[in-house]
């Protein structure tokens, strides 16, 4: 391999460009993106609009100069032809590959009727983020409208609240539903409303329109009623960035297609981070697993293989941490099998078990002992004999290793 | 690559490593001035309940490498020094988004305020190895005040060679006394074996 492209320069394809480059010296690595920015890091977004800090270019501004990549901007790519091993770029150009990384992450989904009206916001890219936030800095706007409590709705929430703006939310039936139990969404919800947030529910996707002349200027519910508001946002998902791909021959469904080695059907084409779809370690379920540890893990593995060094994915992890509610809030895993749980106040501990393993847990408020569940939980540790501990508030490493020490109690840490 | 080495069955849970660790990571390194100072100084080693009445565990960053908190951290503020041996967190770059502590299998991160941070922001603290006193030519705090010997600072290999040619008598006299062996042991062995024994106890005479 003498040339490697990747499109994409999010998490993944900066990890995979730093592998990469730590395996083979004087390798040709060309980056492709379409966004006027260097490398930057979607979930320091928030913290970047917040306080102006730029910890979003966490490698560094100059991070692809240094690691000596032909790092370019604004290249929007066309179409790529595994034919001709080639990239088109929107200018025209077109680039050859030995390898190719497909990293170009997602984009917003949004399946409201009206969506192709002009000025709807979102938070998917630095270049959306930012041009959500002139408005804001330029003191155009003083309402905003969110459509969609997921992750994503509910750090925009906490941002423009921040920010002094009015924020409203249309929910469909409770905040972050996918990815937490009723009771923990509720915490979530009620600390979104101390906080001043608006929440409406009951509004289903479908049953939402964005309405206006020229560009939108509200959302139109099941009822007529129509809201207005100055800044109108979508945060109803994510949706690989596959545009590209027409025609290509490589094989996907939601997202990309990989096998174990995260390469596509055709050798030499590998993908990772939010465009490809990966196997989660738990339910064996296959889908785009937006999140940051993922799309590193995944750029890794995927440079490794691209340098022909065979290593094996071992699969996704579902989780999340929230941050700027005021409280914690941790998810991770599946929420199937036995439930127990401990609640003093807003601190809430939830976990799930399964056939004696740990497949889930949810925690508010106090997040001790979360790496610990985690380990527990990606390893599959039987912990049948730790089941009545593990909610104790005082549970920590100490319990463990006295459950290692002492053979009775048949825990391998 | 020197390292901190704990010996949980010495812990008598008596906190002094948490104290000395608070007081080294406070801004006068004093005791009595430290418990007034703001952010109020955090123990970064935390001394845990075992199962047990008195068992306890003094739980400190193990510096991992390859070090998960590092991966995943999404604004690089966990970086590992020159030499490789400690993993540091730069609390100016922490965004408490808390993804280190999901993934530490050792539960060793927490969130405070701290000198490095802008004020009032809570941010990722953990073990830092005594960086500052290891550059002056010191052990760690922690291992400085232990009183039981739980907390023990030297050369790795010779900390693990200690405890796994402990470990190795451990098992031999258990062995001895035990076997996993499913079809019987054949002569020849059984003999091998005896002649040992017998040559040990002549030993011990």
């Amino acid at each position: 391999m003498k040339r490697c492209v990747i499109i994409g320069a999010g998490p993944a394809g900066v990890t995979a460009a730093e592998t990469l480059r730590v395996f083979a010296e004087n390798l040709e690595i060309i980056m492709l993106t379409g966004e006027p920015y260097p490398p930057y890091s979607p979930p320091a977004m928030v913290e970047y609009f917040l306080s102006g800090r730029p910890v979003h270019f966490w490698k560094g501004e100059n991070f692809t100069e240094k690691l000596g990549i032909d790092y370019r901007s604004n290249s929007s790519v066309r179409k790529i032809n595994p034919a001709t091993k080639a990239v088109e770029l929107a200018n025209g150009e077109t680039i050859n590959y030995d390898k190719l990384l497909l990293a170009a992450g997602a984009r917003l989904y949004s399946p409201l009727k009206g969506s192709d009206k002009k000025g709807i916001h979102n938070f998917k890219s630095l270049l959306a983020g930012e041009k959500m936030l002139d408005e804001v800095r330029a003191g155009r706007v003083k309402t905003s409208l969110i459509v969609g409590a997921g992750f994503i709705g509910v750090e925009i929430a906490l941002l423009l609240i921040e920010l002094g703006l009015q924020v409203r939310m249309l929910v469909r039936s409770r905040v972050m539903r996918e990815m937490l139990d009723p009771e923990t969404s509720a915490i979530v919800k009620g600390t979104l409303l101390e906080r001043g947030v608006e929440i409406i529910e009951g509004n289903d996707a479908d049953a939402l329109e964005f309405v206006g002349s020229k560009s939108v200027e509200a959302v139109k519910m099941r009822s007529g009623i129509e809201l207005k508001a100055d800044l109108i946002i979508a945060a109803t998902g994510l949706k690989p960035n596959l545009e590209l791909l027409k025609d290509s021959g490589v094989k996907y469904d939601w997202g990309i297609l990989v096998d174990n080695y995260l390469c596509t059907n055709i050798s030499d084409i590998y993908a990772a981070g939010d465009i490809a779809e990966t196997i989660d370690r738990l339910s064996g379920r296959r889908y785009a697993h937006a999140n940051y540890p993922n799309a590193v893990a995944q750029g890794r593995i995927a440079a490794l293989n691209m340098l022909g060094h065979n290593v094996e994915y071992t699969g996704s992890d579902s989780m999340n941490s929230l941050k700027h509610l005021g409280i914690p809030v941790m998810a991770a895993g599946i929420m199937e099998g036995e439930e127990i749980r401990i609640r003093t106040n807003d601190n809430l501990r939830k976990i799930w078990i399964r056939d004696g393993k740990l497949v889930g847990f949810r925690l508010a408020g106090d997040i001790n002992s979360a790496g610990i569940f985690l380990s527990l939980m990606r390893r599959s540790v039987d912990i049948t004999s730790l089941k009545e501990e593990l909610l104790d508030t005082r549970f920590g490493m100490g319990f463990l290793i006295d459950s290692a020490l002492d053979p009775s109690r048949k825990v391998i840490y | 690559m020197k390292t901190v080495f704990v010996q949980p069955e010495r812990c008598v849970g008596c906190k002094q490593c948490e104290i000395a660790c608070a007081v080294e990571h406070s801004q006068s390194k004093n005791l009595y001035q430290a418990v007034f100072e703001k952010p109020k100084p955090r123990p970064r080693v935390h001394v845990g309940p075992g199962v047990y009445l008195n068992s306890s565990f003094p739980n400190k960053c193990r510096h991992c490498d390859p070090a998960p908190c590092m991966a995943v951290c999404p604004t690089a503020a966990i970086s590992r020094t020159s030499n490789q041996e400690i993993v540091l967190i730069d609390g100016n770059k922490c965004i408490s988004c808390a993804m280190c502590a999901l993934v530490c299998p050792f539960d060793v991160i927490r969130y405070y305020e701290s000198t490095e941070a802008l004020q009032d922001k809570v941010v990722a603290l953990k073990c830092d190895h005594c960086v500052e006193r290891q550059e002056k030519g010191l052990e760690p705090a922690c291992v400085e005040v232990c009183k039981v010997d739980a907390l023990l600072f030297g050369e790795i290999n010779q900390l693990t060679k200690m405890a796994s040619t402990k470990l190795a008598r451990v098992v031999s006299v258990a062995a001895a006394s035990a076997s996993i062996e499913t079809a019987a042991m054949p002569e020849n062995l059984e003999a091998w074996r005896s002649w040992g024994r017998k040559i040990s106890e002549l030993n011990d005479r």
